[in-house]
């Protein structure tokens, strides 16, 4: 497992894994999503859309608010008004929804949703973790002969000298 | 996700029970690791999300931690293997307990995409132990400092 033998064919078939996860789980765990629905609204009448990966809250109005996101646009109707739900323009949001068909489209109907109004400071914070530990990796370790090892590595130095 | 200073710190906690040396600091990556591979790609362009969620399946996690030893030398790989995976565990069983209105984790992948969580806190909930979680990745970053481990 850890050897040198055929350390290129493992590192290629380990690379092929993940690169064919990523590719696998963006088909296979794929939500349905508002074009979705859209593009065959008598299909999923009724059905749940999920909304709210990384999408913020746009304008909010009495009884819709705007979903923003890159390259997307979008409005959620809420039956019972927006009054008391806590939106607020460029939080983040999930939401669950249903589709209701309507003159040949059709909108998305808020049934639950919770706002994530301190993501971006969750977000904020965890640059510095990453830069330490960057940092750390720097201090730690250099690329030396095709390897990463410790820059005070015992073998590593009898190997300078 | 719990933020990473969370995730660092917490890190550094379990660390304490280990005998970990020179491999601290790959512990501590693994302890970031799995959002350090998903979040900068899908918070920044939001539909290639399911691609990134296999990095919070321990399964993919595995490959991606056995592929980066490979690239030390054969000696240290089993203990960069071990030390940057169990940090990647510490991460998933932290992500385990948060609460999800859509979604969760795919722990199963690929064997399923179905989703877990425990549920018992909202994402945001340790942000309000900032004050303890700060100080600790602070603690963390020192005692990982090259040199210190063997004082220590």
């Amino acid at each position: 497992m850890f050897s040198d033998r055929r350390r290129g064919l493992k590192i290629l078939l380990l690379g092929l894994f993940l690169a064919g996860s990523c590719v696998y789980a963006q088909f296979s765990s794929r939500e349905l999503d508002y074009e979705d629905c859209l593009a065959d609204p008598e299909k999923y009448a009724g059905a749940e859309v999920w909304v709210g990966r990384d999408l913020t809250i746009g304008a909010v109005e009495p009884g819709r608010f705007r979903v923003r996101g890159p390259g997307e646009e979008f409005s959620v109707e809420v039956p019972g008004g927006t009054e008391g739900l806590g939106l607020r323009t460029g939080d983040y949001f999930q939401a669950i929804t249903v589709f209701r068909p309507r003159d040949g489209g059709g909108y998305l109907e808020l049934r639950e949703i919770r706002t994530a109004p301190r993501r971006r400071l969750k977000i904020l914070v965890s640059v510095l973790p990453a830069l330490l530990v960057g940092l750390l990796l720097v201090r730690c370790l250099r690329w030396k002969n095709g390897f990463l090892a410790w820059k005070d590595a015992p073998g590593e130095v009898r190997r300078d000298a | 996700m719990p933020d990473l200073v969370t995730h660092l710190a917490a890190g550094f906690l379990a660390s304490r029970f280990f005998r970990l040396g020179r491999f601290l600091v790959l512990f501590y990556l693994g302890a970031l690791l799995p959002d350090l591979l998903s979040r900068p790609f899908h918070i920044p362009f939001p539909p290639i999300f399911p691609a990134t969620q296999p990095f919070h399946a321990p399964l993919v996690l595995f490959a991606f931690c056995w592929l980066a030893a490979l690239f030390f030398r054969a000696e240290a790989r089993r203990g960069v293997f071990a030390a940057l995976y169990a940090g990647c565990l510490s991460h998933l069983l932290l992500d385990l307990l948060q609460t999800h209105l859509i979604g969760g984790y795919i722990w199963l992948f690929p064997f399923s995409t179905r989703t877990y969580s425990l549920g018992f806190a909202e994402p945001e909930y340790f942000l309000d132990y900032l004050w303890l979680t700060l100080p600790l990745s602070l603690l963390a970053f020192s005692l990982a400092w090259p040199g210190r481990e063997r004082k220590g």
